[in-house]
């Protein structure tokens, strides 16, 4: 109910935009003159951000690491913070509004609204700025730079992000696999036999069958579908086309897979209905043998289980492959999230705040966001930051100073706090294997409206029948029928038009 | 003859009286499972099936909301919407709603026209940000307050009950010399006292649930009315959004709260709005029916 009343409003919300947006554009360039912020070249640089923060508590401009943010860099910070859960709604807000921080995170580059304003050239272009700096133009973020590319030049700071070891992906019991003698499951057939061992063979040894062996749910099976048409994301490319996956054999052939994992008992019987926290806690639990995460829940949902079962060992698996032997991992855009700067922003201020994000882009300043000062927040042993006491006082760690900048390393998605030793290393082990593996993504950050438009609905009828089908209140031929129509449908086909259009305009700007 | 009709009703009675108990079981059961799982230990929550009577209780759950400093900020926030904002609209709404009902007001068909206009267009969300934001009070309580002091619904509800208190009592009271004030205070309000509480429970129920607005104007965390507080702490951002966002935001670190912790958040947002019911309820009985039948 809520959320049908939240979907309405935001359509709606979206039809306002359009009125508002010329209106906020004027109102806001004639606020722009007004400003000057070339002051004295000695006095800090006063500079507006917004940003996500993770965290429960939020700090503020009496926090240490903020105010050696300030102090190293010599600005003065003025930091919004969103909480993630509510952000997107008020960034559209803002953004429809025209009240724009001098700096503005929006979490996607690909965000309808902000394409237009991009077009529309609200937003300083800063590809002429970025080599004048040492550490934005470093090799670590080269990756980066070229995808967050908008009609090949850069219109914004994009937030780094790993593009390996995120994405939901099988964690699998290890103790249970070694208990029954398996190895880790490479090809679907033997990931089926897996699970099917888990639920026939006892593994937690109660001599009960109560074995969940996947807690899976419509959402966290979404990887079955990249492993057999071998890309990640909705796009194929066919003949130099983009085409959308959900009406590819393969699509139809990840169905019955699923379906028969269904059938044979090895989800969770409220598939259909679970929400993703509720297969967390199956898996909490200790009575399941696995469920789709990204690599850092080896440890921020494996310690949780060690909770109940002590000798628990739950490990990430490395890749599926499909019959034609495609390997698929997932992997991500290498960054989450970009910074724009408005041009009622002068000139000599773009270069200070540019300034800022170089100095936090680098080691020093990297560092800093996310463990603290060294000395009192964290104690270098061997090679590895211990946290100090004040650690936690200063509010160190996820969240706050850290989400303004992310740390440029595989930690991100790979690590988590108080991870031992062995589960890292496991996992860093895994994630360089993981990065031998290009699994194509076409359609990954195309702009088309059209796919905005109706994408969403086709995508989802799709889905809806293809859970009744697992579940067994519909048919395959139904299903069969249902794609048979979308491949005549000439939305889906405009959607697929576009969206090659797009494709090819990136190749070429590249 | 008699005696088989007794029967027959004792049956019915019984059956009727049977399924009307599994009804509203059916309706207390959910809110007793919620109790009862905010104080059940987290580990025990996820190894066994269904819980109907905790093995361990554990105030854990409590602990951790009530431990927290901004908890505490909020609540007081939120208190100060449900009286404040309640006293506000009810002095702002009732007064509207006298001054249109009294027959020898001049434009009252105009300004009629003028409030049906306000429900039946709204103007959205962006113009509303853009007025809160130019008369500076993002980050002011009031922003929670002024934007949604009245609504017309509510003005033309309250009217319906003014009406149908009879003109010869306000010239009685005028004959007796009350200015135009007192007849508000002192005949008015008391004899309309039942659509006072009525709508001061709606609009305090608004003003607790205060969300959609706090999460748009509230930048600053400790103005954080309760439910956006609690919304912060316990909605897993993973689900949320969804599509390409919802794949990366999974490999966030942060740690899922647990069931019990949500339950109890539910307890502690929910008890004290219900706990005015029962002293408010005779009240509010005769004051739902506020416009529902016109004499």
């Amino acid at each position: 109910m809520k959320r049908q009343a939240e979907q309405s409003a935001r359509q709606w919300f979206i039809k306002t935009l359009v009125v508002a947006v010329g209106t906020s554009l004027l109102l806001s360039a004639c606020g722009g003159g007004g400003k000057s912020g070339s002051a004295d070249s000695s006095a800090p640089t006063k500079i507006q951000m917004q940003t996500l923060n993770y965290a429960t508590e939020f700090i503020d401009n009496t926090n240490p690491i903020w105010k050696e943010f300030e102090k190293r860099t010599n600005t003065q910070l003025d930091i919004t913070w969103l909480s993630p859960t509510t952000s997107e709604e008020k960034i559209n807000v803002m953004l429809a509004s025209g009240d724009l921080p001098e700096v503005t995170f929006v979490e996607s580059l690909l965000n309808p609204q902000l394409q237009k304003m991009i077009g529309q050239g609200v937003f300083w272009d800063l590809t002429p700025f970025i080599k004048d700096y040492p550490n934005l133009s470093q090799p670590a973020l080269a990756e980066m730079w070229t995808d967050s590319k908008v009609d090949g030049k850069n219109y914004s700071i994009p937030r780094y992000y790993p593009s390996y070891g995120g994405g939901a992906f099988p964690i699998l019991r290890k103790d249970w696999m070694d208990k029954l003698g398996l190895q880790t499951p490479t090809t679907m057939d033997q990931f089926f036999d897996v699970l099917k061992a888990f639920k026939e063979k006892d593994p937690n040894g109660n001599g009960q069958a109560d074995e969940i062996p996947y807690a899976a749910n419509s959402d966290t099976m979404g990887f079955v579908y990249g492993v057999f048409n071998g890309v990640q994301g909705a796009w194929k490319l066919k003949d130099d086309k983009l085409v959308p996956t959900i009406t590819e054999e393969a699509s139809r052939d990840a169905l019955l897979w699923i379906k028969k994992a269904y059938d044979a008992g090895l989800f969770p019987k409220d598939f259909a209905i679970l929400k993703y926290s509720q297969t967390v806690d199956l898996i909490r639990g200790g009575k399941s043998g696995g469920t789709s995460q990204s690599m850092n829940h080896a440890w921020v949902t494996g310690s949780k289980i060690r909770e109940v079962v002590p000798t628990a060992d739950y490990m990430p698996i490395t890749y599926l492959q499909n019959a034609e032997g495609e390997k698929y991992t997932p992997s991500g855009s290498p960054y989450y999230g970009v910074y724009l700067i408005p041009k009622k922003v002068p000139e000599a201020k773009v270069k200070k705040i540019l300034e800022f994000f170089d100095y936090a882009y680098g080691k020093e300043g990297n560092e800093l966001a996310t463990y603290g000062i060294e000395g009192v927040d964290y104690t270098v042993e061997n090679g590895r930051k211990i946290p100090t006491p004040q650690a936690a006082k200063d509010q160190v760690g996820d969240g706050n100073m850290n989400n303004l900048i992310h740390l440029i390393s595989d930690d991100m998605s790979i690590g988590a706090v108080g991870m031992p030793d062995d589960v890292y290393n496991r996992n860093v082990e895994i994630v360089n294997e993981r990065k031998q593996i290009k699994t194509p993504n076409p359609g990954n950050e195309l702009y088309s409206e059209a796919y905005n438009k109706y994408y969403p609905e086709i995508s989802k009828k799709v889905s809806d029948m293809r859970t009744k089908v697992i579940i067994g209140k519909d048919t395959i031929e139904n299903y069969d029928k249902l794609i048979e129509q979308l491949r005549s449908d000439p939305t889906l086909k405009q959607v697929a038009d576009e969206m090659t259009e797009a494709y090819h305009k990136k190749m070429e700007s590249k | 003859m008699e005696l088989s009709l007794t029967w027959k009703d004792r049956l019915f009675s019984l059956s009727n009286g049977g399924l009307l108990i599994l009804f509203s079981l059916a309706m207390v059961f959910p809110i007793y499972y919620t109790i009862v799982l905010s104080f059940t230990d987290p580990t025990e929550y996820y190894t066994r099936d269904l819980i109907l009577w905790p093995h361990h209780w554990s105030l854990d759950a409590y602990r951790y909301l009530l431990g927290n400093g901004l908890f505490v900020n909020s609540v007081l926030i939120s208190l100060f919407l449900a009286t404040v904002g309640t006293l506000l609209s009810l002095l702002v709404t009732g007064g509207l709603a006298y001054a249109i009902s009294v027959r020898r007001l001049r434009f009252r068909r105009t300004m009629m026209v003028m409030i049906l206009i306000t429900f039946l267009f709204t103007p959205g969300l962006v113009p509303l940000y853009m007025v809160v934001r130019n008369l500076g009070l993002i980050d002011s309580v009031w922003s929670l307050i002024l934007p949604s002091l009245t609504s017309g619904w509510y003005v033309l509800l309250m009217k319906g009950f003014f009406d149908s208190i009879p003109d010869s009592l306000e010239e009685a009271a005028r004959i007796d010399g009350c200015t135009e004030i007192s007849v508000f205070w002192r005949i008015i309000i008391p004899l309309s006292l039942p659509a006072v509480v009525a709508f001061g429970l709606f609009f305090a129920v608004g003003y607790w649930n205060t969300y959609f607005n706090a999460i748009m104007f509230i930048n600053e965390q400790n103005k954080w009315p309760l439910q956006v507080l609690l919304q912060n702490m316990l909605v897993d951002p993973t689900t949320m959004g969804g599509g390409e966002n919802a794949n990366i935001s999974v490999t966030m670190n942060r740690q899922m709260p647990t069931e019990t912790l949500k339950m109890a958040a539910v307890v502690i947002a929910t008890v004290p709005i219900m706990l005015v019911y029962p002293f408010l309820q005779k009240h509010f009985a005769k004051g739902a029916m506020v416009g529902s039948v016109k004499e």
